[in-house]
């Protein structure tokens, strides 16, 4: 990750799997604090959303890395319009009922 | 007030058809033109002696008479309409040159060929092995536009040589004419049927299988460049595009029996699109009190594209549906913006392509206007 | 109530930390994305450590019995001349002897006087001496128009050439082998060889020195007659022979070209720097093999081989054989270039493998469409059948005379299709699960996917392209890295 450190890398990851912690904490308080009823598969399909979506925008910046500018922004369109649909659908469903 | 109403109809009608007609004639003039300097630009008189020999053959040897062959000149049926190849052969019948002298591909397509090699391995056969068929593989997602330049090339030779070929009528019944037919009667069932619950199986079932097959899979929905190739005189080649003819026919033909265009409710494979999305996001009708008046906007947009593209006489320059975008990934960035907008657009308003900007509404709005005239 | 307070406080203030962390989050998803597909430690052979650490596929469920090339009638070995070099080399030394002697022959004189076996085998392939004739002209415009191309390729030309350093001429490691084998590859062997635990030692040690030396990928297989030329043996000059007795097992090595470069094919990239890394560790092993007891002799790149390498790393369990000929490996895709080391130790061959590579390829077809001369085959399925083998076969005739058409300073190559070949894949996560997942996948759906974004996302100029003006424009497939652009360190 930091070519010319040892040390940056993990404190990167350390630092990513705190705010991974606390939008997750956050995201709990905000459906415990809203009307939304959740169960077992909405918290799993909320999960796996997110992750999608890290996964995406990961893998297009992966190919930025690698220089395939344009292979990365076809990566990002196509996957993250498919996620920006799943994802208003994934909200009327855990708004629904 | 019956009457006037009729009157104004039957001028749009005829006005339509009228513009319609004048378009294409200009254009194919224009056409005729440009060929013959094309012809004459790739062997230019200072080296080259030509001598015609008919339509589609001519005889060539260069000045100084060290080299003869012959220049076949013929058409194939491509997508769009015609596909004209001209062949160079030596004496021995040998493929030197081939070129594409005049098409109305969509350039992607043609693309697509060029990244093939398509046209040097269609040079590496000789020019009697085109006569009985096709010698070489068509370029899986063009296959259509590679037939067209074999069919070209042996359209050449045997109209030039005159010889004989069995060009008999056997249109295929396959997989995707079944599929059709299958679409169209669900379609027209849908009409007859009230039982609601019947009626949402049937449609959903319609859509998806659509969606699938004719969208994915074949990705053939009806588009405006083949209306205006047809409008141009291109009826594409029955023995390999059966469906189309079914496909287009049968709507029109739903249209005029039953006043219904199935094809828009529960055939277009992107309707089933937008019914999809529409689905996910729980979509609603967008009322306006302007409808009427961006409809005409949309007519009129449809009927510019079509009589631009016959005065050009290039039915590719019609095409600005999304299908191939959203389908196969083809088509220009600012289609995919289109698309990209009409995507997330359509988890919120119901339909907006089909209300608003699809070029096929206005084609069967006129359909429609015909028969409502002629049924009167 | 005060705590009721802090803590309605509490609450609020992780709700906005959480969604500002969650799109933060996002960012460093994306950050990690961005340094994953830029790492150096991601080009397998060329990054960090010399063990490759990730870099291995699990071949163990890949493992099968029966090589994936389809053996469909009677087999024979290679005829010398069936081979490219030795063949341009024979027609060569007849239309340009040293010195100022008259030619032995020219083109004018036709087939029937050339010496046997050039006549023979140019009568039964008509197209390829024609094909020869082009590539010499090419090769004589590629001289004259390298002025205009020399500065801006001067560094992939220096870099190259440097990599071509120790192969030619006296000072070249290995040395060549003289002498029949029988002397040859004894010569210097350790006479007193000790009693080895097992066979699959064996294997496990040469394989540990092969990568300790830098191989990539190291496979052992047993020597087959088939893969043997005939008719040619160095050290010894033009005769038929036998395989040798102790050409027993096959060390097979592996390692692939630098990445960047390599997918800045055909100009930017060079053959030589695996050629050359392979030497070594081929020239190196042999003289391992020797000291501690063994007769080994080293087949290396470019043309010092007795054995043909591609069909010899099927059977060592490296990978398949592409559409465009070329060996593809699940680690390196096609951008793996081989040598060997042929030896009489007691060894454990490795078993081949099937990862689909014949499946994917009938779909693919990128190689044959991005191929300038049009030489690799259209075929859905395999369909020529070469000396009882049924597989995909390259016209070695016209890829020739590309590689004296490209802009570079003589015909050091193409490698087009090597870079365009999807397989062709550095080693970051991503490319990772396609190749974890594709092969595991049985109903192909998954590969087509791939393809199809393969095809759709990435960009490809298109056979013609790659060729100099007036037929092209010099296009590469991936950009050239910047420490080989003259343009960005010298004004030109
Ligand atoms: S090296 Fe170049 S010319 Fe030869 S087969 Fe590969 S792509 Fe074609
Ligand atoms: S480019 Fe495609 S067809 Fe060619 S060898 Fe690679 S996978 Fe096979």
């Amino acid at each position: 990750m930091f070519p010319n450190s040892t040390i940056l890398g993990p404190l990167f990851w350390i630092v990513m799997g705190g705010l991974y912690t606390i939008s997750f904490t956050g995201f709990y308080y905000w459906i415990t604090d809203s009307i939304i009823k959740m169960n077992w598969w909405k918290w799993l399909l909320s999960i796996l959303w997110f992750l999608g979506l890290n996964i995406t925008i990961a893998g297009g910046f992966t190919l930025f890395g690698e220089k395939e500018i344009r292979a990365g922004f076809w990566f990002l369109s196509v996957f993250g319009g498919v996620f920006i649909v799943l994802g208003v659908g994934l909200w009327r469903l855990l708004t629904s009922r | 007030m019956m009457m006037k109403k009729k009157y104004r109809d039957l001028i749009i009608v005829s006005g339509i058809a009228v513009m319609i007609i004048l378009a294409a004639v200009y254009g194919k003039r224009r056409d005729a033109e440009t060929q013959k300097e094309l012809i004459e630009a790739f062997f230019p008189s200072s080296q080259y002696h030509i001598e015609r020999v008919n339509g589609n053959k001519w005889k060539l040897s260069s000045s100084n008479l060290l080299y003869s062959g012959n220049i076949y000149i013929g058409e194939g049926k491509g997508y769009n309409g015609a596909v004209s190849i001209m062949v160079q052969t030596d004496h021995q019948g040998r493929i030197s040159q081939l070129n594409i002298i005049a098409n109305h591909e969509t350039p992607s397509y043609f693309q697509k060929l060029k990244i093939n090699n398509f046209l040097k391995t269609a040079s590496q056969v000789k020019i009697g092995d085109y006569v009985s068929g096709e010698p070489i593989d068509a370029v899986s997602g063009a296959t259509i536009t590679s037939r067209a330049i074999m069919q070209g090339i042996r359209n050449g030779n045997t109209k030039g040589e005159n010889i004989a070929v069995s060009n008999s009528f056997h249109p295929s019944f396959g997989i995707l004419e079944f599929i059709i037919v299958a679409l169209l009667i669900a379609g027209l069932i849908l009409q007859v049927i009230k039982n609601r619950k019947i009626r949402r199986t049937i449609r959903w079932t319609s859509l998806i299988v659509s969606f699938a097959m004719l969208g994915f899979v074949y990705n053939q929905p009806i588009t405006l460049s083949r209306i205006v190739a047809i409008l141009n005189g291109h009826f594409p080649d029955i023995r390999y595009e059966f469906y189309f003819y079914l496909l287009l026919g049968g709507s029109i033909m739903a249209i005029i029996f039953t006043k219904k265009n199935i094809y828009c409710r529960s055939i277009c494979p992107f309707s089933a699109a937008q019914e999809i999305l529409a689905k996910t996001g729980r979509a609603k009708t967008f009322h306006t009190k302007y409808y009427r008046r961006l409809k005409y906007l949309q007519w009129g947009f449809t009927l510019g594209a079509i009589l631009l593209a016959l005065v050009l006489n290039n039915p590719g320059a019609a095409q600005y549906e999304v299908f191939g975008a959203f389908f196969q990934l083809t088509g220009t960035v600012i289609l995919f913006v289109v698309l990209f907008i009409v995507v997330i657009l359509s988890l919120f308003i119901y339909r907006p392509w089909c209300n608003f900007m699809c070029p096929m509404d206005g084609v069967f709005a006129y359909v429609r206007m015909i028969r409502n005239m002629i049924s009167k | 109530m005060d705590e009721d307070n802090n803590k309605f406080n509490r609450r609020n203030f992780i709700k906005t930390a959480g969604l500002a962390s969650g799109v933060i989050a996002l960012a460093g998803a994306a950050g990690a994305g961005l340094a994953a597909g830029s790492n150096k430690d991601s080009y397998t052979g060329w990054g960090r450590t010399a063990y490759g650490e990730d870099q291995f596929f699990n071949r163990k469920p890949f493992l099968v019995d029966t090589p994936t090339y389809d053996k469909v009638g009677e087999t024979r070995r290679i005829a010398f001349i069936e081979d490219l070099f030795k063949r341009n080399g024979e027609l060569s030394r007849l239309l340009f002897p040293r010195g100022d002697e008259t030619p032995l022959w020219s083109f004018d004189e036709g087939v029937e006087k050339l010496p046997e076996p050039l006549k023979t085998y140019y009568l039964e392939h008509p197209d390829a001496l024609g094909e020869f004739r082009k590539a010499i002209e090419k090769s004589q415009e590629q001289a004259g128009t390298w002025d205009k191309y020399k500065h801006k390729y001067l560094l992939a030309d220096a870099w190259s050439t440097a990599h071509a350093s120790p192969i030619g001429g006296q000072g070249a490691f290995p040395p060549q082998p003289h002498g029949n084998p029988e002397e040859s590859d004894f010569r210097g062997v350790n006479e007193e060889t000790l009693p080895l635990k097992s066979p699959a030692h064996g294997s496990s040690l040469i394989k540990q020195i092969a990568y300790s030396f830098g191989a990539s990928l190291v496979g052992i297989a047993k020597v087959k007659e088939d893969w043997v030329y005939q008719g040619y043996m160095r050290g010894v000059g033009k005769i038929d022979f036998e395989v040798p007795e102790h050409w027993k097992y096959a060390v097979v090595i592996a390692v692939p070209h630098e990445w960047d470069s390599m997918y800045a094919n055909p100009t930017y990239g060079t053959s030589y720097d695996a050629y050359s890394k392979l030497r070594f560790i081929a020239g190196k092993l042999e003289v391992f093999l020797k000291e501690i007891g063994y007769a080994a002799r080293s087949h290396v790149p470019p043309t010092s081989y007795e054995i043909a390498m591609p069909p010899l790393a099927i059977d060592a369990g490296l990978g398949e054989q592409g559409r465009h000929g070329v060996l593809v490996t699940p680690e390196l895709g096609a951008n793996t270039r081989l040598a060997a080391v042929t030896t009489n130790m007691l060894l454990e061959p490795d078993k081949p493998i099937d990862i689909g590579i014949k499946e994917f390829c009938s779909k693919c077809k990128i190689c044959a469409e991005e191929c300038p001369s049009g030489a690799i085959s259209f075929t859905d399925k395999p369909e020529n059948v070469i000396r009882g083998y049924q597989r995909w076969n390259i016209n070695q005739d016209k890829c020739f005379t590309i590689w004296n058409s490209v802009a570079t300073s003589h015909a050091r190559g193409c490698r087009v299709c090597l870079a365009v070949c999807p397989y062709s894949r550095k080693n970051n996560w991503i490319h990772k699960i396609v190749r974890e997942v594709d092969p595991r996948d049985p109903t192909g759906l998954f590969s087509s996917a791939m393809l199809a974004m393969q095809k759709k996302f990435f960009t490809y100029p298109g056979g013609q392209e790659y060729l100099p003006a007036p037929d092209g424009n010099n296009k590469t497939f991936g950009e050239a890295p910047d420490w080989l652009m003259t343009e960005e360190w010298f004004n030109i």
